[in-house]
Formats: C-alpha cells, structure tokens, sequence
C-alpha cells in the first residue's frame, strides 16, 4: 500500500483551510479536552476501571446510551418527516413550525426540563391523560426519553433540510418518467440523496443526548439504578471534590461516544467512496 | 474552440474546451498542486490564532476597592439587601463607596470555582465542609472557623416539613415519614447541602428515640420517589407537580416556597427534633489583593454580626443570633424546638466521608437487590 | 388546471398522504416543543405582563442579556468561519484520516457540558500550568468573559461544519473544478460558485449555533463564576431567579430567550423570500 496522505488536487484553499481547521480544533476542542486525559492519565488506568467498574455506574451508563439510542432513532425518523414537510409542502403555520424546529436548543436545558416535566407529571397535561390510561411517563424512563428526544430535536432536521432543498426536481421526474411509483421514486432516489445528511443528524442528536444533564435531572427522578443517568454521576463526584473519578466517568463517556461516533462516520465514508460522487 | 456552458444552477461558465471524453467529463491540466503547501498552512494558522485572539484581547480591570461574594443559593435576596445595607453603612463610616459583587450557585460548585480561581474575597457558603475544602487549597488558615463568632456562622437555619393544607397524612414527627404509603421528597444528599441535613436530621431522631439509625434513614429513603438534585428542583417536584406527602426543606427556603407559592396550599410543621444547620462565611486570605481591601472585606464580615446585619437575616427567614434591631415578627415566627449541631456527629471532616463519600452509608441505601 | 395538477402529483405525494405527514410534524412538535413553550410563557405571565416586563427592568437583567449578546457575537462568526474552512478542507480534498477529522470536530458533542467545563477549568483554571501563567500575567480565561466564550465555542464548535459537509459531498466538486479551469482564483470560485450552493446549510448552521450559544448554561456555569451583573449570561441568571423562588423574574427571561433566538429566523425568512423572486424571475426566461 503506497496510497499518498493527503490526494493531488487542483482545488485552491488547501493551506488555508486546513490551517484554519486544524488550528481551531487544536485550540478550541483538542486542547481542553487533552487535559482531561492527561487528568485521567495521571489517576491510572487501573484506578479508572476501578471508578468505572461499579454497578451503579454501569447501570447509569447503559441507561444514557440505550435510552439516547432510542431518542436518537426517534429523531432520525421524525426529523426526516419534518424536514421534507417543511421544504416541499406549503401549508398555513408552515413558518411558524420551522421556527420552532430551533427552540430545543434556545431554551436553556434547565428550563426545558422544568416545562416538560410540568407537563407531563401526573398533574400535567399530558401526564394526567398517560395516567388515566395507566402509565408514569415523569419520574420514568420514559420521561428521560422525551427530554432527549426534544434536545435532540432539531439535528436531524436542520441537516436533512438543505439537502432536500437543492435537490433537483429533475431527479423526481425521470424517476417518475421511467415509470417508477411516488413510493419507489423515496425508496430508491430520495432517502439515499437525504442518507448521508441524516445520518449525520443522527450521530449529533445521539452524542447530545448522552452527555445531556440539564434537562433530564428535572424529569427523570434520579433514583440509583433505575434512572439515574450518568452524567449525574459525573456531578455527584465533583460535588464530592473528586476531579479523578469525575474525569474517569468523563472519559469512559467520552470513549464511547467517540468509537460511536467513528463507526457512523466511518460507514458514510465508505459508503460514499462505493457510491463515488453524484 | 470556444463553449458557454452552465455550471450548476447559479453560475456560467465561458472559456476554451480543450479536451472532451467520450463519458463528457472535461481533464484539467493546470492548478495541480505538487508538494505539501507548508507555507500556506502556516499563513492559515496565523489567520486561525488571529480571529482566536479577538475575544481574549481585553484585559480585565482589577480594583482594589471591589468585593466578591461567593454565595450558595438562595441567599441572593438576603445578600441584595444586605449589601445595600453595608455600602450606606461603610460609606458613612468615612470610606469610598465600594463595589459589592455576588455570586450564587450550589455550595459545592462555588466552593470548586473560588479553588480554581474565583477571585472571591468573602465566601459564604452552605456547608463549612466546603469552606474547609478552600482552606485545603491553601487560600486561607485551616483554623477559619474561630475567627469570628458562633462557628463563623452570622446566621443559621433548620430542617422542616412541608406538608399539604391540613396535613391529611397526619405527619408530626420523623417516625411518621416511614409509615406505609407516606412519600417523602428530598433532594440528593449527594449533590445538596441541604439534603446531608435533611439525612442527619433523621438519623439524630432515630438515636434519640433508640431506633437503629442506619436502618432508618434506609427505610426513610425508600419512600422518596424522585431524588431532585438540587432544593429547589424537589421544592418544585413537591409543590407544582404534586409529587409526594411531605417535603423535607431548609426552614428559610420552606417560607420561601410559602411566599411565592400560596400560603393557603402548604403547612409547615415542625418536628420534635432538627439540625442547626450553620451556613458559615470566611475571609478569603489568598485573594485579598491589598489593606484596603483586606479591611473591606472584614467590616463586611462583621456588619453581618450587628444588630442591622442580623434583622436583615431575620427578615429573610434566617435564625440570627441578635435580635436587637429586628423586627418582633420576624423572630416570633421561629418556633423552638430541640436542635443538634455538626459537632454531634463529629464534625464534617468526619461526616462527609462516612456518611456520603463515596461507597458511605448513604450509597449502601441503593444497592442492587 | 385539474389536468396540471394530475400531471404534477407523479412528483408529489397524494393528498393523503401529505396529510397525515404535515399532521406528524405538527403534532410531534406540538408535543415536544411548543407545550414546553406555552409552560414557559404561561409561567412567565402568570401576574401579568406588566409583572413580568418589570421584572426585566432591573440592572442585572440586563447585563445578563448584554453578555449573551456579546458572547453570542463573538463565538458565532468565529464558528462560522471555522465550519467553512474545515468544510472546505474536508470535501474538496482527498486525504487519509477524514472520518477520524470529522469525528475529533464532533467530539464537542460526546463531552456532557458539564465535562466540557471542567475541561476548560482543567486547562485553564489557576491550578493548571497554562492557566496560572496567563493568570500572572493578567489575562485569566476563566472566571472572565474568554473562558465563557470559549465554553460556548466549544459546546457549538462542529454546528456549522456539520451542516456544511452532508451538502457540499453531495454537490461535488465538479462545479468548482470547471470554474477553475476557465480561470476564475480560488476566492472567487468560493464566492460564486459554492458560496451560492451551500448558502441554506450555512444558514442552518448559524441558526443552531446561535440557538445553542444563548442557552447553553451546563458548559458555562462551570467556567462563568456566576457573578451577577458581570459574569452571569441568561441561563445562568435564570437557575439563580429560579432558585431564589422568583419564577416569574426566571421565566420571563426564559421567554425573552427563546425569542432572541428565533430573530435570527426573520433572516432566514428575508432570505427566503428574496430567493422566492429571483427564482421566479429566472424561470421566465
């Protein structure tokens, strides 16, 4: 294998771009985040399985990521629907439904949780009528998945809604000039043009979702073992004055989501270089 | 041979078309780039750590004549007052008038931020395990707790039910919290000062009353539902979501929560026997920059302990010491009952670890079955 | 024109079925965002709106939003400009490592806010080499309005790089390579070529980032030192009047949030519309 780091290219901008991006990203995110490390570096890896090994903290782990899992999934499926609706179809309060689509991140965490637990505790609107059909949704699972449904909310959209809005009408019509139905034309021209946006959208809403704390310590009830999630865990610590085991659950975390993360990233490279460019 | 041609939607494209394929693509010769471009990734770097270095270009002022006070919540209200108070107070005194600064936050996390830097010159904090973890840091004598009177601590308060209007459950006391279908809501002891009292309060009642107390703070804590992190996040979960018989609150924040509540929703009753709860304040050493601040911040501390100082507390639902200058009302709405300190239970040097430290009593409640 | 409309539907779904689409994205975000948002404006008008504007009234409120705004200003061009120089270098260039590169830019997004502030107090704060010196020599990051900025940076950092990429993979690089060809410098294919095909995700990106720079408060309230009237953004100012049992004060400044936030969709709106006519006008011919 004698493949060359970086590609010949006539594209201009290559020094500078990627002066701007690596410089950026050293100092903006590399550098704090190499802190932590180094934080971790110096507990011991040992000591850092030792922190994490715990039952408690394993079951606050697999509750964040599974839960943020199934938020995220909700979001790629919803976000889709919601970016197609809002570019192509003109309807009345179409406007204000785009506009809305950005509150999830406007509101602070803290504020969010308060509303939506509000509305859905047993008192709440929405809680009374999940409690006259016989089910909790605050101070549950559920509720934990609801506020990581709303803080994730708007990826998916957001991205997905540029793509859809260069495609071209062209593409639709030979579609449907060669004959192929409305649900063919989605199915096999459509969704893989929206694919590499919404996966994109889905990786961002996921990783958002399992480092969220503000919202969700207002709705979840925060019960060990059964929802507490992990990022409470992190604060539990630090409470506690303790930047080690706090920085070994961070890592922990952090390793996670970045293997996560890589694997999505991952299968859209590849999967663009087998496609090639459009 | 010349050729116009559209280049996406948006811009044309006219010039000589010097080699088609067969599949319509266009070979372009020139633009190529041969070696890595080492010069213009630096002129990038220094374009990227130029726009970087806008926002940390201005130097912030440092005056000697200001004072910051790192507080817990909620105290702002108090320390608004109270501030204003001081600033009459120390300007008629013949000084400056000087600038009074507040902070609030949860003890903990402003006790973390004054040790990674926080430029506080008074701390007054919930917990004087926090104060003691400054202290740690070397930012002021270990011994800062005998400099001024009562523990450092101008004002205190106490643990307290807050029940529903007329109380349907019938709660009196400690021992009522653990009957069947009683829930209580508190919030975590680990990530509240507040709720370490709470936990105490209990376990000083199961002694007295010659029950085992680590079997009943236990039972206590299965009948909490939700586990808020914070006092007012179990307030709220109490009041406005209808969660939960009693609410176990500081005895300042339950009047609060009567106040901006409705009185008319919520009794407060008062059990046989509580916790002094002293919130303590400290001159911090490392971050008095001169005299003349070191004497500001000291005259703050001890206007805390006059009488104007003290009838502020009261009046912010705080148990001061001197009820001189307060006024009657204030103080009468306290009532008495059998309170025990820190000390009884050996101090927090000793509590913090065994109770709530990691893998302490208080995390062998939630064990898996 | 029922013949057009007939005609049309092979590129559209049928009534039915847009129907029930519109109806899931509106009540989904019914549900999920504008429920919380009438709880927040309810909340905050709960003793009038005269109440709720006094309550706004005072010094520290409006510093507090002051400083949201400044912050907001500074972190959000910066942001913007690194999302389009890294996009930029990630599509138009082929080069090992390129998921790797664009997993380190959404890193920001696996760090819980919490952690990203203590990351920032790690590197930064007085205990640490790189902060005690900038510290001794007067310039300290956090506790001050640069570790602020820098919190918010970090927890927007990959919104308008990650909106940038999805697009410009799937417009190629062939426009810009023909572009070059006839000779057009490099800042002009930029300008008129790409600049025009991404400007929607560049919008996107600038809206999330802008939603996300004013609420963020996990991230901030780690680094802020939450000193009122000087270091206190929105968020941070709302949890303290939240805590202080003054809910009407908290939420209104909640409310005054989420619609600073949304000015920024008036522009997208201008922008729209604009585009509405141009389009318009270029199909005549």
């Amino acid at each position: 294998m004698n493949k060359p780091l970086i590609h010949r290219s006539p594209m201009p901008g290559l020094g500078l771009s990627m002066g701007i991006t690596i410089t950026m990203l050293s100092l903006v995110v590399l550098l704090p985040i190499s802190a932590l490390l180094l934080k971790g570096a110096t507990f011991g890896l040992d000591n850092i399985w030792e922190t994490v090994n715990r039952e408690r903290v394993w079951a606050a782990l697999y509750l964040s990521f599974r839960l943020s899992l199934f938020a995220a999934l909700f979001n790629l499926v919803f976000g889709v629907i919601l970016a197609w609706v809002l570019v192509r179809y003109r309807f009345p309060g179409r406007r204000i439904l785009d506009a809305a689509v950005d509150l999830p991140f406007a509101l602070p965490t803290a504020v969010a949780g308060i509303a939506l637990t509000a509305l859905y505790a047993p008192n709440g609107v929405f809680g009374s009528i999940a409690k006259e059909l016989g089910f909790k949704i605050a101070y549950t699972q559920w509720g934990i998945f609801i506020a990581l449904i709303f803080v994730g909310l708007p990826f998916v959209t957001r991205t997905v809604q540029p793509v859809v809005q260069e495609i071209e009408h062209e593409v639709e019509e030979a579609s449907a000039t060669l004959g192929a139905s409305r649900a063919h034309t989605i199915r096999r021209v459509i969704i893989p043009m929206l694919m590499p946006a919404a996966l994109t959208g889905f990786a961002l809403a996921l990783a958002r979702a399992v480092g969220e704390y503000g919202s969700v310590i207002f709705i979840a009830g925060n019960i060990p073992l059964k929802t507490e999630i992990a990022p409470l865990l992190i604060v539990i610590q630090l409470e506690e004055f303790n930047y080690d085991a706090a920085s070994a659950i961070g890592i922990a975390m952090l390793l996670i989501s970045f293997a996560m993360l890589l694997v999505i990233n991952l299968i859209q490279v590849w999967s663009r270089r087998r496609i090639g460019y459009v | 041979m010349l050729t116009t041609k559209e280049i996406g939607s948006y811009a044309l494209a006219e010039g000589v078309n010097l080699t088609d394929h067969a599949d319509g693509h266009v070979t372009i010769s020139t633009g190529l780039i041969h070696k890595w471009p080492v010069a213009r990734f630096l002129k990038g770097t220094l374009a990227a750590l130029a726009i970087l270095a806008v926002p940390f270009a201005a130097p912030p002022p440092v005056l000697a004549e200001t004072l910051l006070n790192v507080s817990y919540d909620p105290t702002r209200e108090f320390y608004r007052e109270f501030n204003e108070a001081f600033a009459k107070y120390w300007v008629a005194q013949g000084n400056d008038a000087p600038k009074l600064e507040a902070s609030h936050g949860g003890s903990g996390a402003q006790a973390r931020a004054v040790i990674d830097g926080l430029e506080a010159q008074v701390v007054t904090l919930a917990l004087a395990s926090d104060i003691d973890k400054i202290a740690a840091a070397g930012k002021m004598p270990a011994d800062w707790q005998s400099k001024l009177p009562h523990n450092s601590s101008p004002y205190t308060s106490t643990i307290v039910f807050l029940v529903r209007e007329g109380n349907p459950k019938g709660i009196k006391d400690w021992g009522d919290l653990v009957a069947d279908g009683v829930e209580v809501i508190t919030p975590n002891p680990k990530t509240s000062g507040g709720a370490r009292w709470n936990y105490l309060a209990a376990w000083a009642w199961a002694e007295k009353n010659g029950q085992d107390p680590q079997a009943f703070v236990k039972s206590l804590f299965e009948h909490v539902p939700v586990l808020d992190s914070g006092a007012r996040g179990a307030t709220t979960t109490f009041a406005q979501r209808g969660i939960g018989d009693v609410l176990l609150a500081w005895e300042n924040e339950a009047y609060l929560a009567q106040k901006e509540l409705g009185e008319d929703q919520f009794d407060i009753v008062v059990p046989s026997i509580s916790v002094l709860a002293e919130p303590p304040v400290a001159l911090v050493d490392g971050n008095i920059k001169s005299d003349e601040q070191r004497k500001l911040a000291q005259g703050y501390l001890d206007f805390l302990y006059s009488p104007e100082g003290q009838s502020l507390a009261y009046k912010n639902f705080f148990r001061a010491w001197d009820a001189s200058a307060a006024n009657p009302e204030d103080v009468a709405r306290f009532p008495k009952l059998e309170l025990v300190d820190i000390a009884h239970f050996g101090g927090w040097a000793k509590v913090q670890p065994e109770h709530f430290g990691d893998g302490g009593i208080f995390d062998q409640i939630y064990v898996a079955k | 024109m029922s013949d057009i409309t007939t005609f049309r539907s092979a590129t559209e779904e049928t009534p039915l079925a847009r129907r029930v689409l519109i109806g899931i994205a509106a009540g989904g975000l019914g549900l999920l965002v504008f429920a919380p948002l009438i709880v927040v404006f309810a909340a905050a008008l709960q003793q009038g709106l005269a109440a709720a504007i006094a309550s706004l009234g005072n010094q520290d409120a409006l510093s507090a939003i002051k400083l949201t705004l400044i912050i907001t200003a500074i972190s959000l061009p910066l942001n913007a400009a690194f999302g389009i120089a890294s996009a930029w270098f990630i599509t138009k260039f082929d080069f090992r490592g390129k998921a790797f590169l664009i997993t380190l830019i959404d890193l920001p997004f696996s760090v819980s806010p919490v952690v990203a502030g203590l990351c920032i107090i790690l590197m930064f704060g007085t205990n640490s080499l790189v902060g005690g010196w900038l510290v001794a020599s007067g310039y300290p990051i956090v506790f001050a309005l640069p570790g602020i900025v820098l919190a918010t940076m970090f927890v927007t950092f990959p919104f308008v790089a990650r909106e940038l990429i999805p697009v410009m993979i799937e417009q190629g690089r062939t426009e810009e390579e023909a572009a070059l060809t006839l000779g057009a410098s490099g800042w002009r294919v930029f300008l008129t070529v790409t600049l025009p095909n991404i400007r929607w995700a560049l919008l996107y990106g600038v809206l999330l980032c802008n939603a996300r720079a004013m609420g963020e408060f996990g991230a901030v309230a780690v680094v802020s030192g939450k000193i009122r009237g000087q270091t206190a953004t929105m968020p941070i100012t709302i949890e303290m009047l939240y805590n202080e049992y003054l809910s009407v004060a908290a939420f209104s400044m909640a409310a005054v949030l989420a619609l600073l936030a949304l000015v920024t969709l008036l522009l997208k709106t201008a922008l729209e519309l604009r585009l509405a006519d141009q389009l318009s006008a270029s199909n005549r011919h």
